[in-house]
């Protein structure tokens, strides 16, 4: 307690600073999520509760593109968690000649605008005459999520004691075994985390998916191509449906974490 | 990645003639660009919003980031989701809210209207710079206060203690301490919201209405429009080479600046 005492003096300032900083991050998404149950076509007037936008919602079409947003996203997650993770490992454990050049093929969609990382894959796609497809929006995708998931992942394996792998070597274990059996369950949470942060961003992502998607879109593209131009009252119902469900997804992988974690300590 | 991005190169040194591609070796479409002073300003317009934004974003966060990481203990994962809670929904929906709170009919003008604040509604709110610098902080933020953040969640409270106790004052405290802690974080804050942002497309393009036009958008009509696939990719050289640039001049004036040399020399 003593010790707080002195920067305290600053606090209250700081403090409104942070409120104000929340409140200008979430309001707009949570203005989008209200004005989602508004009666009145027109944005901004409210004239009354309904669910009449997001009734209109459940046509086909657009069932069938939350199908395509999921499946690409799975494959994304599943990819890019995998290689990930054995990025990360390798970087983190080895050092070898080619590490430069593992380090600038990892990380360099990071340092590139997300639209010359779309434009790029385009260019390499038509070059070796692959049309346009879910399959290629994964691609793209992956090449972006692939940095995050490696620096999460990477953030876990080096707070980790390696004694207790070569503890394991020693012992006679396989490296094979002794990386299923002592170091993934140590990393565990931070290959969840990685997996997670994948999701995210690869459910969310529109640029990339813009100049690499074929007929089948995702939700971002489908949404940019139905409310460029007229912005109805659906659109909200839907960000609010996006936004809802997402924060299902992540809720239920934090509890099935949890069950788990739980479970071994058992 | 290295793979598109050469034969990114390799396009960009090709010709278009007669609606195909000629594959003759050339600098034409760069000695094309370099001649020209519309791709010139645009490129300085998309770096002038990059460097706009990082400012803006930097101000707002190092002070929040501080006050995280110093002030609250318990409540810091709930704060933290706070801040990540926006890069749940795609940007693309951020910009459409932002759209319908700034637009000409939007709720900013209704409320200020009723309110008395305005006779009419400010038609600079929507489709103009202002627009497109409030939606991309809001996008960005975020990056800027969590890199801030973790480098100054290494700050052992001590160090402030000992230095109050010496007598010295809150503003030489916070440069001679907090600052200097603080600089990996934003160094990697910094890069981590001006390069996006100066390679955005779709916020300038929707917040911003011609007035957002910048090199991204002229990158986008070559491939989509005008099918001059070379020249997009040459245009698309030219952002990242003055990304490259500025970003270089930006970490070698950090790298001379006295605190964070005295800092680095602590270190070794």
């Amino acid at each position: 307690m003593m010790r707080d005492r002195p920067a305290l003096r600053g606090s209250p300032f700081l403090a409104s600073i942070l409120v104000a900083v929340l409140i200008f991050l979430n309001a707009p998404v949570v203005v989008l999520m209200i004005f989602a149950f508004n009666n009145s076509p027109i944005a901004y007037t409210w004239t009354g509760f309904t669910l009449k936008w997001f009734q209109e919602l459940a046509s086909d079409r657009m069932l069938v593109t939350w199908g395509h947003s999921f499946i690409v996203s799975i494959c994304v997650v599943v990819v890019s968690t995998i290689v990930g993770t054995m990025a990360a490992y390798g970087l983190v454990r080895y050092s070898f000649r080619a590490k430069p050049l593992v380090l600038a093929l990892v990380f360099i969609p990071i340092i590139i605008p997300r639209m010359i990382v779309g434009l790029a894959v385009l260019l390499m796609l038509n070059y070796l005459g692959v049309p346009r497809s879910l399959f290629t929006v994964g691609l793209g995708q992956t090449f972006y999520v692939l940095p995050f998931v490696t620096i999460v992942v990477a953030s876990v394996i080096v707070t980790f004691d390696r004694r207790l792998e070569e503890a394991a070597l020693d012992l006679g274990a396989r490296p094979w075994t002794v990386f299923r059996r002592v170091t993934l369950p140590l990393i565990k949470n931070g290959v969840y985390a990685g997996a997670l942060v994948a999701f995210i961003l690869s459910f969310a992502e529109f640029t990339i998916s813009y100049f690499l998607s074929g007929t089948k879109q995702t939700l971002p593209t489908l949404i940019y191509s139905e409310f460029r131009f007229l912005i109805t009252p659906k659109i909200n119902a839907l960000s609010t449906t996006i936004v809802i469900i997402t924060v299902i997804f992540t809720i239920g992988a934090e509890l099935i974490r949890q069950r788990r974690a739980l479970g071994a300590q058992q | 990645m290295l793979g598109p991005l050469t034969i990114m190169v390799v396009y960009s040194l090709w010709r278009v003639e007669n609606f195909s591609v000629v594959q003759n070796v050339s600098f034409d479409n760069y000695a094309y660009l370099i001649g020209s002073p519309i791709y010139i300003w645009l490129t300085a317009k998309a770096l002038l919003y990059g460097a706009i934004v990082t400012i803006v974003t930097l101000i707002i966060s190092v002070p929040v980031a501080y006050f995280m990481a110093r002030h609250i203990g318990p409540r810091k994962g709930l704060v933290v989701t706070a801040i990540l809670l926006p890069l749940y929904t795609s940007e693309l929906i951020r910009y459409f809210a932002w759209r319908t709170i700034l637009g000409t009919e939007g709720m900013l003008n209704g409320a200020l209207l009723r309110l008395s604040v305005i006779s009419e509604p400010i038609e600079m709110l929507s489709f103009s710079p202002v627009a497109v610098i409030i939606s991309l902080v809001h996008v960005y933020l975020p990056f800027m206060i969590l890199a801030i953040w973790v480098a100054l969640e290494a700050l052992d409270p001590a160090l402030l203690d000992a230095a109050m106790d010496l007598g010295a004052r809150p503003i030489r405290m916070f440069g001679k301490i907090v600052l200097p802690l603080a600089m990996p974080g934003i160094i990697a804050g910094v890069l981590f919201v001006f390069i996006p942002v100066t390679g955005e497309f779709f916020g300038v393009n929707m917040m911003g209405g011609t007035t957002g036009f910048t090199i991204t958008n002229a990158i986008n009509d070559q491939f989509t429009s005008a099918f001059n696939w070379p020249l997009g990719s040459a245009l698309s050289y030219m952002l990242l080479l003055s990304i490259g640039v500025v970003v270089a001049v930006f970490l070698v004036i950090v790298s001379r600046l006295r605190m964070v040399r005295n800092y680095v020399g602590r270190e070794v």
